[in-house]
Parts: structure tokens; C-alpha cells; sequence
């Protein structure tokens, strides 16, 4: 599985990686950072992976960002004043806490907020199973580098590994 | 030293070394173009404190080529965790340069809560910047052999004219330099 995903960023060319570590997306951050083709860049707080990754994009590099999305509710400012003023593309992978797959009491409201917000933002964020993650990568690099916004892909639950 | 004058250096120094230059809100952008408009700039007109970030994508994404940040002591202030992910990181041909008038200028020159940081010992803390230097010493720094940290103080004063150019538009001509 984590190779088939690494086999898919790598072919197109999404080597520009940052996060914030998130339990369920923790085999894919540790998978590249130990892989000499990705550049995973660990930031301390989640604004921070949306101007690495628009810096990246606006430098003409494909980036990937993986974050929970509670992290994503902390950067709206900057998601909004950077990556949707200046039409950043890139993919967001957003373990989606607090969902049907989740009984943490802790996480309901990240989960209830972040619909909301990506509603209200009108935002593409688009469900997928890790399963189906080395086919939407693809498209959804393409769907944000021809929208000229980010895409999102929000994950229900943790990889089984 | 007046902000004009800081960026007429920053703006040789990126000359010399053919850098890039990601310059944050306030006025940092208005006065990078105002020094010298060039496609090697990326002025960022929204998201304040984020041109460290950016300059670290923008690093890592380049590794060939020398990056500098300008930013504001405001600015960084609030984006102050980057300074430890820089550290972390790494990035050789990284350059972060704070402007530090120790207000913010573009709100009625209110004071900034950063003005009790040590700008000149913030390697110590994040020991990844490989210098901590004053403007001044940049003119003789390896700009890829960092990151380096680079301290500017500076006069608050006036402000400086608007960019003109708008925020696609930026993205689009600095994007163009890597095709």
C-alpha cells in the first residue's frame, strides 16, 4: 500500500512533502521521510505547510501536505490569504478526525468544523479510502493545478498496516 | 539605518548571488519593489508572517539556488515556529532576514510584542542556523551555506507606495524563472 502510494507521487512528480504528524497518516510521513526521492519537510505548525507547499507550487513544484483537520481549522487565515489569493495548487491529505470511523470524544467537533468550514469555503475536498489513494493522487494534483486551488483528500480513518 | 536603505543592500547583496527573494507583508513587499523590481521577487500582499514558510518551500524545492526571506519583526513574530522547522530542516541556501523596527508600522506603529526578542542570538535557540549576523556582515556570507539568520535594525518611518502588481500576477512571473 505505502509503496504504491510512494511509486504514484513519485511518477508524478509530487516530491515537495510537509505535515504535521496526525496517528492515522503517521506510516506515510515516516515512509517519506526515509525516502531519498521525497523532501519531507516536518513543520511545527500547520500554517506553516501551506506556505512551504505554495512556495513550492509558485516555484513550479508539485507538493503534497498532510495534516489533521483540526490542523487545516488552525491555518485558515493563511489558506485563504495565500494559497487561495495567489491560486496555489497542491494536495492537501487530511486525516479527517471525529467521523463515522472514529469514537474518540475528543474529535467530534474537528470533524463538524472542518465540513463546515470547507463548505462555507466551497472548498474541493474529496472523500477517499487509502485504497483508492495511488488513483486520486493523480487527479487530484490535475484538478488543483487546473482550478488553480489546492485539492483536498480527506481520509475516514487510520491506515492498517 | 532606514528601511529603504536595508533593502537597497538586501537587494545587491540578491543581485550578487543571483537569489531569490520572499519578502512578507507589511512593508517589507512596498519596499523590495521600491528598491528594485525584479521577476526574483515574490512579494506576498496577504498572508502575514508566512514568507519564512514560503522561502523554505521555495529552498527546498530549489536547492541550486540562494533564498532569502525578508521579513518584518511583527511579521515573524507570528509565524515564529518556522524559525524552529527552518532549524530543523536546514536548508543550506536558505537566508532569513528580519526587519526590525520593533513596530508595527503599517498599524499606526503600535509596538510589536517581539521587540524584547535577542535578534542577534536566535541561533542559540535554533541551532540550525549555521550564522547569526548583522546586515551588514551579509555582504561577505556564502548564501549557500546556510541557513543563516541576518538582523537588520531599522528606523520605523514612512510608509513606503503600494506594489502595483497583483497576487497572480507575482505568482505567475516567479514561477516563470523555472520553466
Amino acid at each position: 500500500m505505502i509503496e504504491n502510494i510512494l511509486k504514484t507521487l513519485n511518477e508524478h512528480n509530487i516530491n515537495l512533502t510537509t505535515g504535521v504528524p496526525d496517528g492515522w497518516v503517521v506510516p506515510l510521513i515516516k515512509a517519506l521521510s526515509e525516502d531519498k526521492r521525497f523532501d519531507y519537510i516536518p513543520a511545527a505548525r500547520e500554517e506553516e505547510c501551506f506556505g512551504i507547499a505554495a512556495g513550492g507550487a509558485m516555484s513550479g513544484r508539485r507538493a503534497l501536505v498532510l495534516m489533521q483537520n483540526s490542523g487545516f481549522l488552525n491555518s485558515i487565515g493563511a489558506f485563504t490569504t495565500l494559497c487561495q489569493k495567489y491560486q496555489t495548487p497542491f494536495v492537501c491529505l487530511i486525516a479527517n478526525r471525529g467521523g463515522i470511523n472514529d469514537s474518540n470524544s475528543y474529535d467530534p467537533n474537528k470533524y463538524k468544523s472542518f465540513e463546515a468550514t470547507t463548505k462555507a469555503l466551497n472548498l474541493f475536498a474529496h472523500p477517499s479510502s487509502w485504497e483508492d489513494l495511488p488513483a486520486n493522487l493523480p487527479k487530484a494534483i490535475a484538478r488543483a493545478e487546473g482550478a488553480g486551488e489546492p485539492a483536498f483528500i480527506t481520509l475516514s480513518e487510520g491506515l492498517k498496516t | 539605518m532606514k528601511q529603504s536603505a536595508a533593502f537597497e543592500i538586501l537587494v545587491e547583496i540578491a543581485e550578487t548571488h543571483n537569489a531569490l527573494i520572499i519578502a512578507d507583508i507589511g512593508s517589507q513587499s512596498l519596499w523590495l519593489k521600491a528598491a528594485k523590481d525584479r521577476p526574483e521577487n515574490l512579494y506576498l500582499s496577504g498572508p502575514m508572517g508566512m514568507a519564512s514558510s514560503v522561502a523554505l518551500g521555495v529552498a527546498t524545492a530549489h536547492k541550486d539556488r540562494a533564498v532569502i526571506a525578508a521579513c518584518g519583526d511583527g511579521a515573524l513574530g507570528m509565524n515564529f515556529s518556522s524559525l524552529t522547522t527552518i532549524s530543523n530542516a536546514a536548508p543550506a541556501n536558505l537566508s532569513i532576514v528580519v526587519m526590525n523596527n520593533s513596530v508595527y508600522e503599517f498599524t499606526k506603529s503600535l509596538p510589536t510584542p517581539t521587540r524584547g526578542v535577542d535578534w542577534d542570538n536566535i541561533s542559540s535557540a535554533c541551532p540550525g542556523f549555521k550564522s547569526n549576523i548583522k546586515l551588514v556582515e551579509m555582504k561577505n556570507l556564502d548564501l549557500m551555506s546556510g541557513p543563516h539568520f541576518v538582523h537588520a535594525e531599522i528606523e520605523p518611518g514612512a510608509l513606503p507606495p503600494g506594489p502595483g502588481i497583483n497576487a497572480i500576477d507575482i505568482h505567475h512571473r516567479f514561477k516563470a524563472l523555472f520553466k
